[in-house]
């Protein structure tokens, strides 16, 4: 398959510079691990509180 | 993460990007799209850094990553219409079912192998030899059809 390889090799040559800054996708991954950090936080908290207000309500 | 890791990722990241964005482009056949699912892929790669092995991990959780981001979007919406205009390989490449032309892609341009290939498309070892020798038999005629016959015949050299 070489010569297709070649071929593949030289249709996806980019016409441009084009690079992202690992910096800045380092910035928004660690921005998405604290979103996630707060919603999982935030859910069991949920699930404690719905715990407690069980065991709490009374039983009539 | 801790730093060294942030270290190691910022390394990873400048290494790939740019062989990520080829095959992205080769997969959607437009740049930025090619440049979209490679950021995201490689957003995905930091969230799930702490949990992937070193090496080959690593770049085959991007790879996966990069094919769902493009291929996997693709296989839920019909077809694109491929816009009239000079008739090129990328041209040819976008008339191939989704999963054809992401073995075709994987095998011939990322040079994987057949088991590489399997798991990046999450598919068996068997569907990615049918796929990728359909897939190189249907970009031969469609090169032909597009007139370009000496790609044609290029696409053919060292099939089995």
């Amino acid at each position: 398959m070489n010569d297709l390889t070649d071929l593949l090799a030289q249709a996806s040559e980019p016409d441009d510079r084009w690079s992202v800054a690992p910096e800045a996708l380092l910035r928004e991954g660690r921005s998405r691990v604290r979103r996630r950090r707060i919603v999982a936080t935030g859910a069991a908290v949920a699930v404690a509180l719905a715990a407690a207000a069980a065991v709490a309500r009374p039983p009539w | 993460m801790v730093a060294r890791d942030d270290a190691e990722y910022v390394e990873f990241v400048a290494a790939v990007q740019d062989g990520l964005r080829r095959t992205a482009y080769l997969l959607t056949g437009d740049w930025g799209l090619a440049a979209d699912a490679t950021q995201e892929a490689l957003i995905k790669l930091y969230v799930a850094w702490p949990r992937l092995e070193r090496g080959v991990g690593l770049a085959a959780y991007t790879r996966r990553a990069v094919v769902t981001l493009t291929i996997g979007r693709q296989r839920r919406q019909p077809r694109p219409q491929v816009a009239p205009g000079k008739p090129t390989l990328t041209v040819a490449l976008r008339t191939l079912p989704p999963q054809q032309r992401g073995c075709v892609v994987l095998r011939c341009f990322e040079e994987l192998t057949v088991a590489e290939t399997a798991d990046a498309l999450r598919c068996t070892e068997g569907q990615v030899t049918g796929r990728t020798a359909r897939g190189i038999g249907a970009l031969r005629r469609e090169l032909a059809r597009l007139g370009l016959p000496s790609m044609a015949a290029a696409a053919m050299e060292g099939v089995a």
